[in-house]
């Protein structure tokens, strides 16, 4: 019997397993991929620079990404590219540039395959037992200890432990297993997948564009932004809701209004993701043994940043909740004032990023038309984008009205959300 | 119960392993199926993002 079995390999569950073998516990990481550093998935391998998002205000330098607000850093000797500039891209052409001052980055991105497999050098230096190319598909909770069953190499075995750390991510099986699910639904599934591509020239190494416009091919944006690890590639990343991203990626490399950038473009990797979207987090991530962390538990979803912070607190909290000190009661206590999702008006807002599905192609095209040729401020967390963008779209508030009261019609109601005086 | 799956298309990303609530489906490089654990339930299709696993009667139609 393990006092402490985590299920999951990425940033939450790696740095959980190391924190809480640290404090002495006896642990087992179970993960399905069998290279815990090989990334399969398509997902998040950037950092979000903003200050204060998700209670933090993330460092990151060359070799240490360092949370100060939550007391902790992690040694990552892999590549950083910051990112200042972002171009949102209208079918037309209309540009807005969107920058920090004095030109921070909006994100770094980072390798994340380099930063797990240190983080599994630690822990695996720290006494965990890891166990790879095992899939955790039933847990039963027998009041003081955990029974998860595992399939690998077509076997199926049963692993014990006394507390057990959901970190499976946002299709977390060992969530909806031990019944934690109930009470949210799943609203609907999205699938992105990211498409590698040489051959398409003029994306420079700190540049990120989003192209924004079903003329494009796309009823998402479409982002592009070059590969941090190889040189020449682009990464091309599509998301749609059921409609195969396959069709979606084709139109817009070889029909779509950007078509003559992109037409050359040769795929040489692809990595996609399915998710399940739930009706909202778990406010109260816990049931017996089992805490869920990370994207298993979350909304939004969390970005590796978040994911890492749920980990260093899910390690110590383990060790307090098998001593019986509440542990788990002191991380839901931590989760719920982190996330943004957690606050009403952070969820309002967010509904307002929504550009290609609310406003019409000609309408993007007018709107975008009104910021070219200004810098505007930027940033990658969805929860304060909306409030920048409409906020410098507001100060034309008396022209849109004055020349299109159609799309005034539409900007009033996005602007209520982002709470800005819209009379 | 079987479903089948285009390996030219998988990009092995498990996703399909996620979803899958019996362990049928398992990683090795690319995607290993025991279907006789797999109950049909259709929820690795349902979280595919390429579209390679198929219904054996979808894919006859």
């Amino acid at each position: 019997m393990f006092d402490l079995a985590v299920v999951g390999a990425g940033p939450a569950g790696l740095l959980a397993a190391l924190i809480a073998a640290r404090k002495g516990m006896g642990v087992v990481l179970i993960d399905k991929r069998r290279d815990v550093g090989r990334i399969t998935r398509a997902c998040c391998q950037q950092l979000i620079m903003d200050d204060g998002y998700e209670g933090e205000s993330v460092q990151a330098a060359a070799g240490k990404i360092s949370f100060p607000a939550n007391a902790f850093a992690l040694e990552y000797g892999g590549p950083l590219q910051a990112t200042t500039d972002m171009w949102y891209i209208s079918p037309e052409n209309r540009r807005i540039h969107f920058t920090r001052p004095g030109k921070k980055p909006i994100v770094t991105r980072f390798d994340k395959g380099a930063l797990l497999r240190g983080l599994h050098e630690k822990a695996h230096a720290a006494g965990v037992e890891i166990y790879p190319a095992a899939v955790v598909y039933d847990v039963k909770d027998y009041n003081g200890w955990v029974e998860l069953a595992i399939a690998g190499g077509g076997n199926h075995s049963l692993v014990a432990a006394r507390k057990v750390i959901a970190a499976d991510g946002a299709n977390s099986r060992t969530v909806a297993a031990a019944g934690l699910n109930e009470g949210r639904q799943v609203i609907s599934t999205g699938l992105s997948v990211i498409y590698e591509c040489q051959g398409v020239a003029g994306v420079d190494s700190d540049e990120y564009r989003v192209y924004c416009g079903t003329a494009f091919g796309s009823n998402a944006p479409v982002h592009v932004y070059p590969s941090l690890t190889n040189p020449g590639v682009v990464n091309i990343l599509v998301g749609t809701g059921r409609r195969p991203p396959e069709i979606v990626f084709n139109k817009f490399i070889r029909e779509g209004r950007a078509a003559a950038a992109f037409r050359d473009a040769k795929v040489v990797s692809r990595s996609g993701s399915g998710f399940r979207m739930f009706s909202g987090p778990l406010a109260t991530p816990h049931k017996g043994g089992i805490l869920a962390i990370g994207d298993a538990a979350a909304y939004i979803e969390v970005e590796v940043q978040g994911a890492l912070m749920c980990g260093w607190h899910a390690g110590q909290a383990a060790v307090d909740e098998f001593q019986g000190e509440g542990g788990w009661a002191k991380y839901t206590a931590w989760w719920r004032k982190a996330f943004p999702f957690f606050d009403p008006l952070a969820l309002r807002a967010i509904r307002a990023g929504n550009l290609v599905g609310f406003y019409a192609d000609d309408m993007l095209d007018y709107l975008f038309g009104l910021l070219e040729g200004q810098e505007v401020e930027g940033s990658y967390s969805p929860y304060r984008f909306p409030l920048l963008l409409w906020g410098a779209v507001m100060q034309f508030k008396d022209r849109i009205v004055r020349e299109r009261p159609d799309v005034w019609e539409k900007v009033k109601k996005t602007a209520v959300l982002c709470g800005l005086e819209a009379k | 119960m079987a479903v089948q799956i285009d390996f030219e298309a998988c990009i092995a990303c498990g996703c399909c392993s996620d979803a899958c609530p019996t362990g049928s489906l398992e990683l090795k490089g690319r995607v290993v199926y025991h279907d006789e654990f797999c109950t049909g339930c259709k929820a690795c299709i349902e979280l595919c993002p390429v579209a390679c696993i198929k219904l054996p009667e979808d894919v006859k139609a």
